[in-house]
């Protein structure tokens, strides 16, 4: 029974090994937080170009920058990406613009899915003259879904006589792992000094505001929700530091940002069976987002893929997108029974696919042929080999050894090693051998075609030349008095 | 006069009880060694319904058996060379402890010329055919030039022979822990 308990612990352990080494670890979908950075015009009366430093960032992850521009002159500037930013590949994601008469404000927000070689500033144009603040803001993302990374439009909204933004509800059709992103925009007059936003209760402490001072001031800031997000979402107001006493607006924009997934893979019946070939057929249907940077297929003679799994791994060409993928290099042995699974794996995790019904290679044509080669032994033990030098793949091998020449009766034992694809080398360790006896021994390789028998060779097993040592109470004399046992150290 | 049979039930639980306490004591008060010195092969199985209080099992993978023995033994493995081992349980202070010798041996029975290699005294009195777990085997008193009389018991099971002894004294002590061999 305590055997039968530890055999199936046993199992189970080697059960999840198996699927651990098999895979890489799932992962769950997840947006994160990676950096933010800052910058305003340095020059306290002109509005200049100036360069903004984004933060650090890797392959895939997300850039949203925002640049509000305030001034007086009452014109409503083109913010379009290439209008406004210097980098490419930036996507607007608003343009809004506020004007109370007195104060007017410019507000532009774009993002962009960082390539192998992430950005590592952009140049913001002015496109103001005099007494014009320009602020900029970046927050960078990690798990964004890189071909959609904002599934639903975001939310763009002016207000005047309130240096408060209100950014707007979103409706995001609730998506699982859903962060919002906020951003706001004030100008002003009466505001010399840094300043500052207050975000909504549930945004983050981490959002990034800046301001700048000039004839007009402005003020932009950045938050994010990772928790909590209802849908609609409906953020509320950013309360600035401080209040003007005329002229002033504020421009905002709401952004649901949709989390990167798993692959989605499906499982092909396999095609070109052969002896030991077939080829395995998957699909991978959606990337989730990140492309999958490795893709395959386990396999195996288990219908439950536990045991004897092997995997291909293939990363050429990777990142992989949407589309059938097959592997057919793989060595199979003839006339038996395997499965298989495709699996895909992105930064977000691995999705594997169900497993595929089972299918039989074709019929092993030649019968292998063994030689019996020489063993190693011991008291009672021996360590015996053999090579299968020619034929088909085998399904299984071995050897037999007893106690008899012709290995017939009884007490002959026989060894399995399973299959073996190649015409390799092979080795059994057996025990339980007699010591000081004659034993024979032979290989064998077999398949459908046939069996392949080595020569039928001997060994003797030693015979133990040790005698017995008294070793029990070594170093003490014994003495016996009035019946007791007396030890005296030596 | 209904009462009487309630009493002596009482009585009867209340004298079971304090023997069963006085036997477990005496066997716990014992424990006064520091086993540290017990090889990695030994495997302490405290706690589990098989093993009683005071008791230590003793398993070797290698030579296909298991047995109990009391905790204040300290167990010692001496490789002998030729696939021999020598596993000694004692406590030198309590002084009991038995040897077991294992050898690899392809005969079915104890021939005469291996008694004589292992106890050159040739003493062998007292022969009983015994029977230890599935093997056959025999139990005889003995004299060893180290030991004085010993209590010897032999038997040969699938390709080994082993060989267990002590001082004649401790011969029914040996015959307990005897009975909790296991081939494994």
């Amino acid at each position: 029974m305590k055997k039968f308990r530890k055999k199936s612990i046993g199992i189970a352990l080697t059960t999840i090994l198996v699927v651990i080494l098999a895979f890489p670890q799932m992962a769950q979908a997840a947006i994160s937080f990676v950096s933010s950075t800052c910058e305003n015009s340095k020059d306290g009366n002109a509005a200049q170009d100036m360069t903004l430093t984004l933060p650090t960032t890797l392959e895939n992850d997300l850039v949203i920058i925002s640049v509000a521009i305030a001034d007086d002159d009452g014109a409503d500037l083109d913010m379009d990406a290439s209008g406004a930013l210097s980098g490419a590949g930036y996507t607007e994601v608003t343009d809004v613009f506020a004007d109370d008469g007195g104060s007017n404000l410019d507000l532009g927000v774009y993002w962009k899915i960082m390539g192998s070689t992430p950005d590592t500033s952009v140049t913001i144009d002015a496109q103001a003259g005099n007494d014009a603040s320009v602020v900029a803001v970046c927050i960078a993302f990690r798990g964004v879904d890189t071909s959609t990374p904002m599934d639903v439009t975001p939310v763009g909204g002016a207000r005047i006589n309130t240096m408060d933004p209100d950014p707007g509800p979103i409706d995001h059709n609730n998506p699982s792992g859903v962060w919002t992103v906020i951003a706001g925009a004030s100008a002003y007059t009466g505001g010399d000094g840094a300043q500052t936003y207050t975000f909504p209760t549930g945004y983050t402490e981490n959002a990034i505001d800046r301001d700048h001072n000039d004839t007009t001031d402005g003020t932009v800031g950045m938050g994010y929700r990772e928790s909590g997000v209802s849908d609609p979402e409906d953020p509320g107001a950013m309360a600035h530091s401080i209040a003007d006493s005329a002229n002033f607006a504020s421009a905002t924009t709401t952004i649901a940002l949709r989390p990167a997934r798993v692959p989605t893979v499906t499982t092909q019946d396999v095609s070109s069976i052969g002896a030991t070939s077939a080829t395995f057929n998957g699909t991978v249907d959606a990337t989730g987002g990140i492309g999958p940077t490795v893709r395959g297929f386990a396999w195996g003679t288990n219908d439950t893929m536990v045991g004897d799994t092997a995997t291909t791994t293939d990363t050429a060409g990777a990142p992989f997108g949407t589309g059938a993928f097959t592997e057919s290099g793989q060595t199979l042995v003839c006339n038996t029974t395997y499965y298989y699974r495709p699996y895909a794996v992105n930064s977000i995790g691995t999705s594997t696919a169900p497993i595929s019904n089972s299918f039989t290679t074709s019929a092993c044509t030649t019968p292998p042929t063994t030689t019996t080669n020489f063993a190693n032994v011991g008291f009672n033990s021996a360590t015996l080999h053999g090579t299968k030098t020619s034929g088909s793949n085998a399904t299984e091998h071995g050897f037999a050894y007893g106690t008899n020449s012709e290995l017939l009766d009884g007490d002959t034992a026989t060894t399995t090693l399973g299959s073996l694809s190649s015409n390799s080398s092979f080795s059994s360790s057996v025990g339980s051998l007699l010591a000081n006896t004659v034993y024979f021994f032979r290989a064998y390789t077999t398949n459908g075609a046939g069996t392949g028998y080595g020569i039928i060779r001997s060994f003797t097993t030693s015979n133990s030349t040790s005698t017995r040592k008294m070793r029990l109470f070594g170093g003490f004399t014994i003495k016996f008095i009035n019946g007791k046992i007396i030890l005296h150290q030596q | 006069m209904r009462k009487t049979p309630v009493v002596w039930i009482f009585f009867f639980i209340m004298v079971a009880t304090g023997a069963i306490y006085f036997l477990i004591n005496k066997k716990q008060s014992s424990t006064r060694l520091d086993t540290s010195a017990i090889t990695t092969t030994v495997s302490e199985i405290a706690g589990t319904n098989h093993i009683p209080t005071g008791w230590r099992e003793y398993q070797n993978a290698t030579y296909h058996f298991s047995l109990l023995y009391p905790k204040e033994l300290s167990v010692t493995e001496h490789s002998e060379g030729g696939g021999a081992i020598t596993v000694t349980f004692q406590n030198e202070q309590e002084a009991k402890g038995f040897q077991i010798f294992i050898v690899p041996y392809a005969e079915p029975q104890i021939s005469e010329s291996r008694f004589k290699k292992d106890v050159p005294s040739g003493v062998r009195t007292d022969l009983v055919d015994i029977t230890i777990d599935t093997a056959t085997g025999a139990s005889f008193y003995s004299t060893d030039a180290m030991l004085g009389e010993t209590k010897e018991i032999w038997f040969v099971h699938d390709g080994w022979l082993y060989e267990v002894t002590t001082i004649k004294p401790l011969d029914l002590w040996l015959d307990e822990i005897m009975k909790t061999w296991k081939f494994l």
